[in-house]
């Protein structure tokens, strides 16, 4: 690489875009071997799939005060019960409970009329606990906010109305429960607002913001979703580009952004260009840049370019595809470092709910394992195949080597014999002559 | 005329031809023909100034008074001068088996339609002729005096040539080498460990094709691959490689050196060893030879801690049980190791022993050559360039005697010691070890005896010269020994007294 360099200042005349020999050469040293990217720039599994639509009507309220049963509960139980792997059990125990439930949610007075027929009011009233309590553990968390809501309002109903629990559950139970205005989770001084996003109001409350924070949760948004809980709805939002991705789909469309840019773009107008204009000018600060992805510091630089442009083709298209992977590990790892401090700014909101606090620590979670093992498996990929394939060369290099130094030995040994035999049958002596003299 | 070499005849022909031309240019020239008369004319006038200069006036000229036969002297100058360019007789190059080098192929390569007789004068004739017997004498009676193992005369250097022909052998056939790589690795790095010290010095003989039995049964317990062989099967083991290699190595080492065994077996020239030994001999440098490659193979693998090959793990034995490693420095030709090395050597040899008759070939050549040229130096008087030229001549000529005499003082003292014992080794079968001290033994005695071919030569005929000098430089007459005058007064006294 040196001599080239080396080469390229002495000569400057030398074109880049010349048809010399040796760009043509596929022969590869061990060495190069190390080079190979083995990861892939697409995936067709994950890319151009339909936008999936993840928002979920409530219409439902989980809470011991309404249940629309036929709409919501029971749809959403069947769903529970046809999951009969993991919810079997749990189930079987719901159903158990729906008749009492089902009386009391129907009905209040029914309720009533079941208390003053002798039943006992603790255990109604610690059976309906219990019921509500598994339900609502079981229930799409999604409507927990509105619970709480809900739970607001009759606690606050129970302390104007002198604890009278059935009467505050009269008052709160009219009206769509699941309509009710949320607190608004990026603080704004306990106000209620009708929508909540748990990542950008959390990014609010953090203070991220500008072009490169938006950036960030954008990204983020695509990694792990956007909960947006608003008046009876909550959906997930994926950003712009409207499905979710994973780390690994994202490293491997910064991989096949920055091939393009570097090896399908950039390459080839420099190829093309030769020794036209000047080298600083074939490749502008703009496009380099727009590889190491906008960022203030660049990711390459002009030498290494004009380097990887003297290499020979088949060399070169093995160091492109290897560079371009370098950076985009690089973008990757700077960009999933941004997010997830984005994560853990967020898991610090205290405006959030304790749930909605864990699931930002499961997100988070997930994504920094998912990070890793991104990383982990493309090195694996990379390196013990590259570094096999390296040392198999370099042993079949030796032994070619030592093959054709062989062979080449054989020749020198045969020639040697004839100047030994010339040397010794000159018949100089008279004796020593071939032929007879 | 006689030489015991091409290379000498060759400047022989070149110097007997250059003669020729000389004479014809002299001859046929009006300018040189003119400065011989010139110098004739020159002479008889000083001759007949010095004669008649004691009639003339003494305060004229300083009177040295010559007698009237000094024209004649004059005149018989002219005519022995004038008989040098006569080329009216011829002479021939034989060796000294009396065959002409006319037709040897050497010759033939090196000179262009060579004849086996040039025209010389009588002259030349009788004075080269004279000079010829007296060292074809000289070289007959030292050769067959100190001959023990053949005449140096008639094959020279045949023992020293036979036995660096064998170390220069290189195996080059790839299948062989195949072959002996497979063994080497395969076998012999695996029993190597388990040989006892009690075979010291040839350790390694008994791998190639010698007779050992605790050596083939440890061979023996060697499976190399499984050979189908009916409907039972063998294990292809390492003693088979070896009988398998020795059958194969023997042919083709055979093959390899057929015209020089058969030179060998022919036995007409004569040497102290059988002929199976050199067999084995030449069976022996090839496999040296070999391995010594290996070794710089190995040195050229060898990076960090890689450890030399088998090939190169013998070769290194080889040279520490001799040392040849010492041997070649001494001469300043540790270059002589590895790829090559045959061929390098041989081109050494080759030097070493085509020096010496080079620079004697080169003199006779400029003395035959120039003896024309004496004409103009005979006309003008001076006779003794004559004599000169005929010791000079005489001198050179006997370089062969003398060498003949040192070739096999340096072959009878390299055969009184343990060569022949490891020549006797060799006859029994291959040994590697023995033939590297043969070669590295034999390299190292004739290094010394070409060196002093050259010194002695030159020597023996600067003496000649510088003590002829003073007896022809003594212008006093011949006078009677004085006890010759003594004894006649004496004589004289007494027979007056009577």
């Amino acid at each position: 690489m040196n001599l080239v360099l080396l080469l390229a200042l002495v000569f400057p005349d030398i074109s880049v875009g010349q048809d010399w020999s040796r760009k043509y050469s596929n022969k590869l040293s061990p060495s190069d071997y190390l080079l190979k990217d083995r990861g892939e720039r697409s995936d067709p599994a994950f890319e151009n799939r339909p936008t999936i639509e993840l928002g979920a009507s409530l219409g439902i309220g989980s809470d011991c005060g309404k249940v629309n049963f036929e709409s919501t509960l029971k749809a959403t139980l069947k769903n529970l019960l046809d999951s009969k792997k993991y919810f079997e059990k749990v189930g079987m125990s719901i159903l158990a409970a729906s008749p009492m439930l089902l009386t009391c949610y129907f009905s209040p007075t029914w309720c009533s009329i079941l208390k003053s027929t002798r039943l006992d009011a603790n255990f109604l009233a610690s059976m309906r606990l219990d019921q509500c309590a598994l339900i609502d553990k079981y229930t799409d968390s999604r409507t927990e906010d509105f619970y709480q809501e809900r739970q607001e309002c009759v606690h606050k109903a129970i302390q104007s109305n002198g604890g009278n629990m059935e009467d505050a559950m009269q008052q709160c139970q009219n009206g769509d429960v699941w309509k009710y205005n949320l607190s608004d989770w990026s603080g704004n001084g306990g106000r209620k607002v009708g929508t909540n996003k748990l990542l950008e109001s959390s990014a609010k409350w953090a203070g991220i913001k500008g072009k490169e924070g938006n950036k960030t949760i954008e990204l983020l948004k695509s990694l792990v979703g956007e909960t947006i809980v608003s008046k009876g709805k909550v959906s997930v939002d994926y950003g712009p580009r409207k499905f979710g991705i994973t780390p690994r789909t994202h490293f491997i469309g910064l991989k096949k952004l920055t091939h393009e840019l570097l090896c399908e773009k950039l390459l080839p107008k420099i190829e093309q260009k030769g020794t036209a204009q000047s080298f600083s000018k074939s490749v502008t600060d703009d496009e380099l840049k727009e590889i190491s992805g906008n960022s203030s510091t660049l990711l390459i630089d002009r030498q290494t370019v004009r380097s990887i442009a003297y290499l020979p083709y088949h060399k070169r298209k093995m160091a492109c595809e290897k560079l371009s992977s370098a950076i985009a590990t690089t973008r990757f790892a700077s960009e999933m470092n941004k997010t997830l401090d984005v994560l853990h700014l967020a898991e610090q909101n205290p405006n959030l709910p304790d749930k909605r606090k864990d699931e930002i620590r499961r997100k988070r979670s997930a994504l920094s394992e998912s990070v890793k093992l991104t990383m982990e498996l493309y090195k694996q990929k990379n390196s013990p195949l590259n570094k096999v394939l390296s040392q198999i060369n370099e042993q079949g290099l030796k032994l070619i080597d030592e093959a054709t130094r062989e062979s080449l030995s054989n020749d020198v040994d045969s020639l040697n014999q004839k100047k030994v035999e010339s040397v010794f049958w000159d018949c100089a002596d008279g004796i020593f002559c071939k032929g007879g003299n | 005329m006689y030489s015991h070499t091409a290379y000498e005849a060759f400047y022989v022909y070149l110097g007997l031809a250059l003669q020729g031309k000389i004479t014809d240019i002299i001859v046929s020239e009006a300018f040189f023909k003119g400065v011989i008369l010139m110098t004739f004319a020159l002479m008889f006038l000083l001759t007949a100034f010095r004669f008649f200069s004691r009639y003339l006036p003494p305060t004229l000229v300083q009177r040295k008074p010559v007698p009237l036969s000094k024209f004649l002297q004059v005149v018989i100058f002219l005519f022995l001068g004038i008989s040098l360019l006569k080329m009216g007789t011829s002479t021939s190059l034989l060796s000294y088996s009396n065959r002409s080098w006319h037709d040897n192929t050497y010759v033939e390569k090196n000179i262009k339609n060579s004849s086996e007789t040039y025209k010389v004068s009588y002259v030349f004739d009788i004075l080269s002729r004279t000079s010829e017997e007296i060292g074809y004498m000289f070289s007959k009676v030292v050769d067959k005096l100190m001959s023990k193992t053949h005449s140096q005369l008639e094959a020279p250097n045949f023992f020293y040539k036979a036995v660096l022909f064998s170390s220069s052998a290189t195996i080059d056939n790839p299948e062989i080498k195949a072959q002996i790589g497979r063994y080497t690795e395969n076998c012999l790095d695996q029993v190597l460990p388990l040989m006892n010290d009690d075979i010291v010095r040839s350790k390694l003989d008994g791998f190639f094709f010698g007779s050992s039995s605790a050596l083939d049964e440890k061979l023996n317990s060697i499976d190399l691959e499984s050979r189908s062989f009916g409907p039972i099967g063998y294990d292809y083991t390492c003693l088979d490689l070896k009988d398998e290699l020795r059958d194969g190595f023997i042919d083709y080492s055979f093959a390899k050196n057929e015209s020089f065994l058969e030179l060998i077996h022919e036995g007409r020239r004569g040497n102290p060893i059988r002929y199976d030994s050199w067999r084995n001999l030449h069976a022996s440098n090839l496999l040296v030879n070999h391995f010594l490659d290996k070794k710089e193979v190995a040195i050229g693998i060898q990076k960090g801690s890689q450890l030399p090959t088998t090939g190169g793990r013998v070769s290194q034995y080889l040279s520490k049980v001799w040392g040849f490693d010492t041997i070649l420095s001494f001469f300043g030709k540790e270059e002589l190791h590895g790829v090559g090395l045959a061929a390098k050597r041989s081109q050494e040899f080759s030097e070493l022993l085509t020096r010496a008759p080079h620079l004697q070939g080169a003199v006779k050549l400029f003395l035959i050559a120039c003896f024309p040229l004496l004409v103009f130096a005979i006309v003008g008087g001076k006779w003794k360039w004559l004599v000169y030229w005929f010791a000079a001549y005489t001198s050179v000529l006997l370089w062969t005697p003398i060498w003949t005499l040192l070739y096999h003082i340096v072959t009878n003292i390299h055969l009184a010691t343990g060569t022949m014992e490891d020549f006797g080794r060799l006859y029994d079968g291959i040994s590697l070890y023995s033939a590297k001290v043969l070669s590295s033994r034999i390299y190292y005695m004739y290094s010394v005896y070409s060196w002093l071919q050259i010194i002695l030569g030159p020597l023996f005929t600067g003496l000649c010269l510088y003590f002829m000098r003073p007896m022809l430089s003594d212008t006093q007459g011949d006078e009677a020994p004085e006890f010759i005058g003594d004894a006649v007064n004496v004589g004289t006294k007494v027979a007056g007294m009577v």
